[in-house]
């Protein structure tokens, strides 16, 4: 990295950092100007002030904790059964056709309309929410991984078969490192929507105590600096994992690849 | 913003790299955020939406709120404003909460809610928002079992685990307290341990089914339609585990806005509101028909003539919102560890609005007691004053 980008990345950060400062100052003299009521639109101090509060109740660490289960037993199962069903829609046409035709249908169903259905058969527990978690992720998952499989160069399998691969160590060396990028891309996307999921089922299932179901928690209580902190976390706790991980992840393999640029 | 962008189109540089425009930028980004909040001020202020003369009425499709039911139904509130010269709306509402947010946007005058999300919103709101203006109902909340498993004592709910409404709704808060408290006092050994599981009174049929949950701590209708149903028993009524064995179901409240500025229509809304109070109490049956119509047409979901009778039977009407017990649900709601308080101190005594005439002062039915007039009255009248100033 050449001593000219850090400089423009650190500058990227600084007015980033200033927009923020600037903007929560200006929202709290707006609200403390009295132009609103502070139940209305609280002031940032007493989002802060909820905020602490939940997290000195446990509240808060519960809640994420809970939700974050959810979703690594949740998205881990999508991950294994949409790289699962993505690999065979690819490599067997006939599955395409049938099952493929309905993988894409599936896909444009949103995961909480299944909630009534998992409630109905699966019952009211857990399992009905990582139900609804992995029918939000796994068929996009799926079809991201059949496509990161038929887009790799057909050239890759042919060099691989000369140079003596083939079954298990042709899908391991070759298959594998030529989809991994696109198939990336594919756990990215599923995991917002998983997570999108997590956040609509937590909304609406009451028993369920999750991120999502603070800012009911708040609404009950006719408590809007709460609804707001919750809002505060569900923002930071998608974006973090969001960039963090995947993001991190992203820049290894295109580095790796050599399609940094 | 927009110069900013020519003169960078000029430049062909970025936005990021150009020093000239650093601190240009960094002085119009706030300013844009500035106008932008101002905008929203604009679209937030709740002052200039009402339109004049118009009274709304918020309330739920539901056996608790049968006052409003009959009077939007049969016209007597239309009679009531007419006759005052002023239009009125009525506003069905699903929840509690969603009612309060109402009072607090200024789309709602007068509301029957329950006595949770009327705590909740006066404390939220630092005690400037809510007043009470009379009470409405009192009991007509049941606790159900299972049919098909024998009888729960009630001594042994817990260690059940107990299905409520929704969290932070009167239900909720009564059942946790007294079950908790019910939970502390029981020192038999217990293999189970108390849950109170808070789901949508249409899920708890399939809760009971499925065995997911002992038994549910359910308003009017939805009780005494599982039980009609065959779906459910009774296991007892929540005015069991009351002191004074009532306990206000819901209430009238009002913005104080609304109560400042048209004390007028609050003291003939809440005479018209008791006289229908007192005309349901005595012709349940007579009335009965007309609630159910009014239900299913605002509620969209039928329900049974028998189901509307069996509830109104359990439910007692009346103006007085019975403040003892009402400020029972605050300490309940304190108690429970969600309600935040905020840093101004706030008396709930402040919260009850009488109305002249003494309507509220008046203890008309037999629940009334002795004890529960002198301390607690004398804040209303108290309260009082300080609206009238």
């Amino acid at each position: 990295m050449s001593p000219g980008k850090s400089v423009w990345i650190y500058r990227v950060w600084l007015i980033r950092l200033v927009f923020l400062v600037f903007a929560l100052f200006a929202w709290e003299l707006f609200s403390r100007l009295g132009f609103v009521s502070s139940y209305f639109l609280p002031p940032p101090s007493e989002i802060l002030l909820a905020l602490v509060d939940m997290a000195k109740k446990d509240l808060l660490w519960e809640s994420i904790a809970r939700s974050m289960s959810r979703m690594l037993i949740g998205y881990g199962i999508s991950v294994i059964i949409g790289t699962s069903i993505g690999f065979v829609l690819a490599g067997n046409s006939i599955f395409k056709l049938t099952f493929g035709s309905l993988v894409a249908a599936l896909q444009s169903v949103p995961s909480i309309c299944w909630l009534p259905f998992a409630l109905l058969w699966i019952g009211i527990d857990e399992r009905a929410i990582i139900a609804v978690v992995v029918l939000g992720a796994t068929f996009s998952i799926a079809t991201a991984t059949e496509n990161a499989v038929r887009n790799i160069p057909p050239i890759y399998l042919k060099v691989g078969q000369v140079l003596g691969a083939k079954g298990f160590v042709l899908a391991k060396d070759i298959l594998f490192f030529a989809a991994l990028p696109e198939w990336l891309g594919g756990m990215k996307l599923g995991w917002s929507f998983a997570w999108r999921s997590l956040m609509a089922a937590e909304l609406i299932r009451q028993d369920a105590l999750g991120i999502g179901r603070l800012l009911e928690i708040g609404r009950a209580f006719s408590d809007v600096p709460m609804m707001l902190a919750a809002m505060v976390v569900i923002l930071t706790v998608g974006s973090t994992v969001d960039s963090l991980i995947f993001g991190t992840l992203e820049r290894k393999v295109r580095t790796v690849y050599g399609l940094d640029r | 913003m927009l110069i900013l962008h020519i003169h960078h189109m000029r430049k062909r540089t970025s936005l990021y790299t150009c020093r000239n425009c650093l601190p240009l930028s960094l002085f119009l980004l706030p300013l844009m955020f500035a106008t932008l909040l101002w905008l929203s001020g604009c679209i937030f202020d709740t002052s200039s939406q009402k339109p004049p003369n118009v009274v709304r009425i918020g309330f739920f499709p539901t056996i608790t709120h049968a006052p409003a039911l009959v009077g939007t139904m049969r016209g007597d509130f239309e009679k009531l404003f007419s006759r005052h010269g002023v239009q009125w709306e009525p506003l069905i509402f699903s929840s509690g909460p969603a009612i309060i947010e109402a009072i607090f946007a200024n789309r709602v005058d007068i509301a029957y809610v329950g006595p949770g999300p009327a705590i909740s919103g006066f404390v939220r709101s630092s005690g400037n928002e809510i007043r009470v203006i009379a009470g409405c109902s009192l009991n007509g909340v049941s606790i159900v079992g299972a049919e098909d498993k024998e009888g729960i004592a009630t001594e042994t709910l817990s260690t059940k685990r107990v299905a409520v409404p929704s969290i932070g709704n009167s239900q909720f808060l009564s059942a946790t307290h007294f079950l908790k408290s019910l939970e502390k006092r029981s020192t038999a050994s217990r293999d189970t341990a108390l849950q109170i599981i808070p789901c949508s009174s249409s899920d708890v049929e399939l809760l009971l089914r499925k065995h997911q949950v002992d038994a549910a701590w359910l308003p009017e209708p939805w009780a005494t339609k599982l039980v009609h149903e065959g779906k459910a028993q009774h296991i007892a009524a929540e005015s069991d585990f009351w002191p004074s064995q009532c306990f206000p179901s819901a209430v009238v409240i009002a913005s104080r806005r609304f109560v400042e500025s048209r004390p007028d229509l609050v003291t003939a809304f809440v005479e018209c509101h008791a006289a229908l109070c007192d005309e349901i109490n005595s012709y349940r049956e007579k009335l009965a028909p007309l609630i159910t119509q009014s239900i299913t047409s605002f509620s969209h979901k039928s329900i049974s003539e028998d189901v509307v009778k069996g509830s109104l039977q359990r439910t007692t009407f009346t103006s007085n919102p019975h403040p003892e017990e009402f400020g029972l649900f605050y300490e309940f709601a304190k108690e429970s560890g969600f309600l935040r308080m905020p840093k101004t101190r706030i008396t709930l005594e402040t919260i009850f609005v009488t109305v002249p005439h003494g309507r509220l002062v008046e203890a008309k039915d037999s629940y009334s007691t002795t004890s529960l007039a002198d301390t607690s009255l004398a804040g209303l009248e108290r309260s009082n004053s300080n609206v009238s100033r």
